[in-house]
């Protein structure tokens, strides 16, 4: 061992001398090594990415069900996805629950952020307790709330009717049932929203803060023209994850209605073309159609972030 | 004289007879096949099993393990959450992974799944010493209406069935034999109460056991609401198979088959006559639906069953007999509760299957053909039915020693069940369930359309024309044969 | 007085958040009868539902390829992303743009993808493998562990690295010596979430596992079938399920504080 590791040492002095350089020093050395860090990242890209995309984009301009050999039919698919009542109504449905699951995880984030940002006993145990739904399988959950909204079996209805309140078949209703896959969504993720606002609010200049007590400033002109601004980077961020994990929301759908009762969602109707009916043609349009939105609208997010950041730089 | 030695012939042509009708019993019983027919497997491979989620379906596991120490071929087996079920399997078979050797198919995906599974008769004639003649024999024990749902639009017998849910009607005997309510039932609807023959009289019968709390029940008050009805409205396939009770029983069809000259299925139609009927039936379904509790609208079997068992609902109208075991345990809840099976109102019933189907790419053939005819052969359907299994089998049903009433917890479904598939026998092969390729997909959708007219997002004139749009589009686009004008 | 209301909102908090989890273990410990009877809050506790995954359908595999999984796959996450991170916060290589599409991955309609993916698999004898999945989670995960580590690098000022390859150091020293302790907790809280989220994946896990690589979260839909669901079972292997990621949140709760920034404030 010794004496290979001595006849390595021997070999690369020479080189280094001769002023040529092995790969391994051009690799790392400074002109080269942001673009050797990334090579892993864009091996894995290559291997996945593009395959299932041209795929999806090949097939969406055929006519491709089960069992049938697929036909070239140009824009076909994409005009059908269009003139899909069904399509557009579960795009307004998936708007509506990004708009509203978004603004009540980050109010409620930012209220239990607020009041978690203080020394307390236990808190520790406690944060740590609120992190909890965040990692538990959301096909589990939503197993387990599709039991607890039930409403003979379920423990929230029987809470109810201890309290003298009727029972509510929450899966029933379109009224209810969307707001029931929001709750789920919702419990699952508001600890996320909470622990990137309590980064937030731990990492604050406390110069600043402290010298606006002094000034006497009221809480919610602090909060408002202090915290607010400073936490403006996590909120996009927030903001653009969840758009983009709320858009491809599935689980919740999975274990409760199964897309029925008004809670059908893109990515649920995406499923059931692709994976019901075997329509691998019109699921690719609908693929790439869905991936356009949720590029254009995180891009947006994005360039936002982008600046935001800069700024606070 | 002459008289005494005529009778004495007659009784001894009588013993002959018995012994003849005993002995040839025997005998047949003796060449019934089990376990210990199947002959040596060449084909080692271990074998891999789908099988559907759940505890009634982990029955079948230890008779899985018990081929393979007969036989020395492994069995692997792989439970999925029947939900996707139906998906798995399909991406598996059109990649020709050959995955699984033996895959569950339910009746209606027959015709669909068509090009992926092995034809019996060619396994019988490929493998069985006895042939395809022996394998007809076997088959007799069968009934013939759930070997049609089981085989292709021609005929082709594309699997054993080894597990049945066929509808049947479950309700409080003692309730309904209680004679004050027996008496007020005929004061107020002018004919006997017993279980409902028509779907009117399901009607009246529901009405009639909603009753508030504080009114009375077998002359006991009532300390909680009760219902007539334990339904199945939620957005599952199980209300599609109530609003297709309805339908069938009257002469309808979701579709009607269209055949030529030669008998050959040409197309399907719906005519204006089962138009009407549909409506009729998602009319009926929405007016029953007043007499079931709360949390039909988004319940199922598990549910409806709950309901009936915890003593709020007197009557489950259409329930699959798998879960009589169950439904009939109202008998250990409430006290004096006894529990009995009829025939669905109308006798049309929807009546489904399990079979196992050997898939086009095992690579052990051998081993699945003799898995499935031991899984559905009268030994095992016996052994299985004792310990609580849905058995298919009609000469394992038929046996006159399970109406005992010690086997009424255990077969109370039973002679239901049997009548139904008599009944039903003719109009088999006219169900566009059992004959059109594209049923999964359309499965699906029915159940959408049936479940959003129970929820009244639909009228039911609305829900019709729905279906006939589906229908016509889903039947173009995914099968083979056309929709005829 | 403020402090009987900051503990009540404390309280409220957890119960919001922690009652459905010790629903999950209540119900795993129900009779079949009491779990249709949710009036009854006393009940005698029967440990079947836990027999039944030793004895009729036995779970153990499922965990065993669970945790291979799970842990192959971050660590590959975390060898790929760790390095890109690094490169995209300290030199913007490819300005933005290719961070964008790493995330941008995770914008396609999994489903879709799917089926592409399994015909891939199958040519490549990768369906029902370990590496099959490993690598399906690499790529899935990949996106959003290099995002969150891209933020964590961009939190290290940049004058403690070149103050260190002032002194002599090379790259590779100045990473291994400066850098790395200064991202590990932040490395930690990421792979935290890898880690997790590769656990309780389960369409993929669904669709490309039969019996040899089948994963926990594949298991506990298995109790779900056409004319029954077995809630005591499955609440039994949820809540077996759930244990490890109890773990990883007491685990994490240590590093999340200064966790969750994404480089947007200079701790």
């Amino acid at each position: 061992m010794l004496n290979r590791g001595d006849k390595v040492g021997v070999e690369r002095e020479p080189v280094k001398l001769r002023g040529r350089k092995t790969v391994w020093q051009l690799l790392t050395g400074e002109k080269y090594i942001r673009w050797a860090l990334v090579v892993p990242l864009l091996i894995v890209l290559a291997a996945f990415m593009f395959y299932p995309l041209f795929y999806c984009l090949y097939m969406s301009f055929q006519f491709y069900v089960l069992r049938k050999p697929s036909v070239f039919i140009g824009m076909e698919n994409y005009r059908m996805v269009l003139h899909d009542m069904v399509f557009w109504l579960a795009l307004g449905r998936t708007f509506y629950v990004l708009v509203v699951s978004i603004a009540v995880e980050l109010a409620l984030g930012m209220g239990i952020a607020l009041l978690l940002n203080r020394e307390f006993k236990g808190q520790n145990t406690i944060r740590g307790v609120c992190l909890l739904p965040l990692l538990i399988s959301p096909l589990a959950m939503s197993l387990m709330w599709n039991y607890m909204l039930h409403v003979q079996f379920g423990i929230v209805n029987q809470v109810m009717v201890w309290i003298g309140l009727d029972r509510v078949e929450w899966f029933a209703s379109p009224k209810t049932a969307i707001y029931c896959i929001m709750l789920i969504s919702i419990w699952q993720w508001t600890p996320f929203s909470i622990f990137v606002i309590l980064a937030g609010l731990k990492g604050m200049p406390k110069d600043a803060l402290e010298a606006a007590n002094v000034d006497g400033a009221s809480r919610w002109f602090i909060f408002r023209k202090l915290t607010l601004p400073s936490l403006m980077p996590l909120i996009i961020i927030v903001i653009l994850l969840r758009t983009m994990w709320l858009i491809r929301i599935f689980d919740p759908l999975y274990g409760t209605t199964r897309g029925g009762v008004g809670t059908e969602l893109l990515d649920w109707m995406v499923y059931r073309i692709a994976f019901v009916f075997f329509d691998v043609g019109k699921a690719g349009a609908l693929a790439i159609f869905s991936l356009y939105i949720t590029i254009v609208l995180c891009a947006v997010l994005f360039r936002q972030l982008m600046k935001a950041l800069g700024a606070a730089r | 004289m002459r008289n005494r030695a005529i009778r004495s012939l007659g009784v001894l042509v009588m013993i002959a007879a018995m012994v003849l009708l005993i002995g040839g019993q025997v005998f047949g019983a003796e060449k019934k096949f089990s376990l210990a027919d199947v002959p040596p497997i060449a084909n080692k491979r271990p074998i891999h099993v789908a099988l559907e989620a759940g505890g009634a379906a982990d029955l079948i596991i230890p008779y899985l393990k018990k081929f393979e120490d007969h036989t020395g071929v492994r069995v692997t087996s792989e439970s999925m959450v029947f939900a996707s079920l139906y998906s798995k399997v399909i991406v598996e078979l059109i990649a020709k992974t050959g995955a699984y050797d033996l895959v569950v198919t339910e009746t209606s995906w027959t015709n669909e799944w068509e090009d992926f599974l092995y034809p019996m008769d060619e396994l019988a004639k490929k493998y069985d010493p006895e042939g395809v003649k022996g394998f007809k024999e076997y088959l007799a024990g069968h009934d013939p209406g759930l070997l049609r749902m089981c085989s292709t639009i021609d005929g082709t017998l594309m699997g054993i069935p080894y597990y049945t849910y066929t509808l049947i009607y479950i309700y409080r005997k003692d309730v309904f034999d209680y004679p004050l309510e027996k008496e007020n039932f005929r004061k107020r609807y002018g004919y006997e109460l017993a279980p409902a023959q028509t779907w009117r009289q399901l009607h009246d019968q529901g009405e009639f056991f909603t009753r508030k709390r504080g009114e009375l029940l077998k002359g006991t008050v009532l300390e909680k609401d009760i219902y007539g009805l334990s339904m199945m409205a939620g957005r599952y396939p199980h209300v599609q198979d109530e609003v297709t009770a309805r339908l069938w029983s009257r002469g309808g069809r979701w579709a009607r088959a269209v055949r030529d000259d030669r008998g050959e299925l040409i197309g399907f139609k719906i005519t204006e006559k089962d138009k009407e009927l549909l409506q009729w039936a998602f009319e009926d379904y929405v007016r029953d639906l007043a007499f079931a509790p709360p949390g039909t609208l988004a319940g199922y079997w598990d549910f409806a069953t709950a309901q009936f068992v915890a003593g709020n609902t007197i009557i489950i109208p259409h329930i699959y007999n798998s879960l009589w075991n169950w439904a009939s345990s109202v008998e250990d809840e409430i006290t004096g509760a006894k529990a009995a099976a009829a025939l669905v109102p109308g006798n049309r019933p929807y009546t489904g299957a399990f079979h196992f189907s050997p898939s086009i790419d095992s690579r052990n053939p051998e081993a699945a053909y003799w898995l499935l005819k031991y899984i559905g052969s009268y030994q095992n359907q016996k052994e299985m039915a004792e310990g609580g299994w849905v058995s298919v089998r009609r000469d394992v049903l038929e046996e006159p020693q399970y109406r005992d009433p010690k086997w009424h917890r255990q077969f109370g479904w039973a002679p239901p069940s049997l009548d139904t598939w008599d009944e039903q026998l003719a109009d088999v092969d006219e169900y566009l369930h059992f004959n059109s390729d594209a049923f999964g997909k359309l499965y699906e959708m029915m159940t959408i359309i049936c479940h959003e007219n129970a929820i009244r997002q639909r009228t039911p004139a609305e829900s019709v024309e729905a279906w006939v749009r589906t229908f016509t589009d889903l039947q173009t686009r995914h099968g083979k044969l056309p929709v005829l004008k | 007085m403020r402090r009987a209301l900051f503990w009540f909102a404390v309280v409220i908090i957890l119960v919001g958040f922690l009652w459905p989890i010790v629903w999950v273990y209540v119900t795993s410990l129900k009779s079949v009868a009491d779990i249709f009877r949710p009036e009854k809050l006393v009940f005698s506790p029967t440990l079947y539902n836990y027999r039944y995954l030793v004895t009729v359908r036995p779970s153990i595999m499922e965990f065993r390829n669970a945790l291979i999984i799970t842990f192959a796959s971050t660590a590959l996450v975390m060898a790929v992303s760790l390095p890109a991170a690094y490169s995209f916060s300290r030199f913007n290589t490819g300005g933005g743009h290719l961070l964008f599409i790493t995330i941008s991955t995770r914008m396609f309609p999994g489903v879709v993808a799917a089926l592409p993916f399994f015909f891939l698999f199958r040519n490549m004898g990768l369906l029902d493998t370990h590496i099959g999945l490993v690598l399906l989670y690499l790529y899935f995960n990949m996106s959003f562990a290099t995002f969150l580590l891209y933020g964590f690098f961009r939190e290290i000022p940049e004058e403690l690295e070149h103050s260190a390859m002032v002194d002599g150091y090379s790259r590779l020293a100045t990473f291994r010596k400066v850098i790395f302790p200064l991202i590990r907790p932040g490395a930690a809280v990421t792979t935290i979430f890898c880690l997790i989220w590769a656990w309780n994946e389960f369409f993929f896990a669904f669709l490309f596992t039969r019996r040899v690589a089948r994963t926990v979260s594949v298991g506990l839909a298995v109790f779900w079938g056409s004319v029954e669901i077995q809630w005591g079972p499955m609440a039994a292997m949820m809540s077996l399920a759930i244990l490890p990621t109890l773990a990883a949140a007491w685990f994490m709760q240590r590093f999340i504080i200064r966790g969750l920034t994404f480089g947007a404030v200079k701790g």
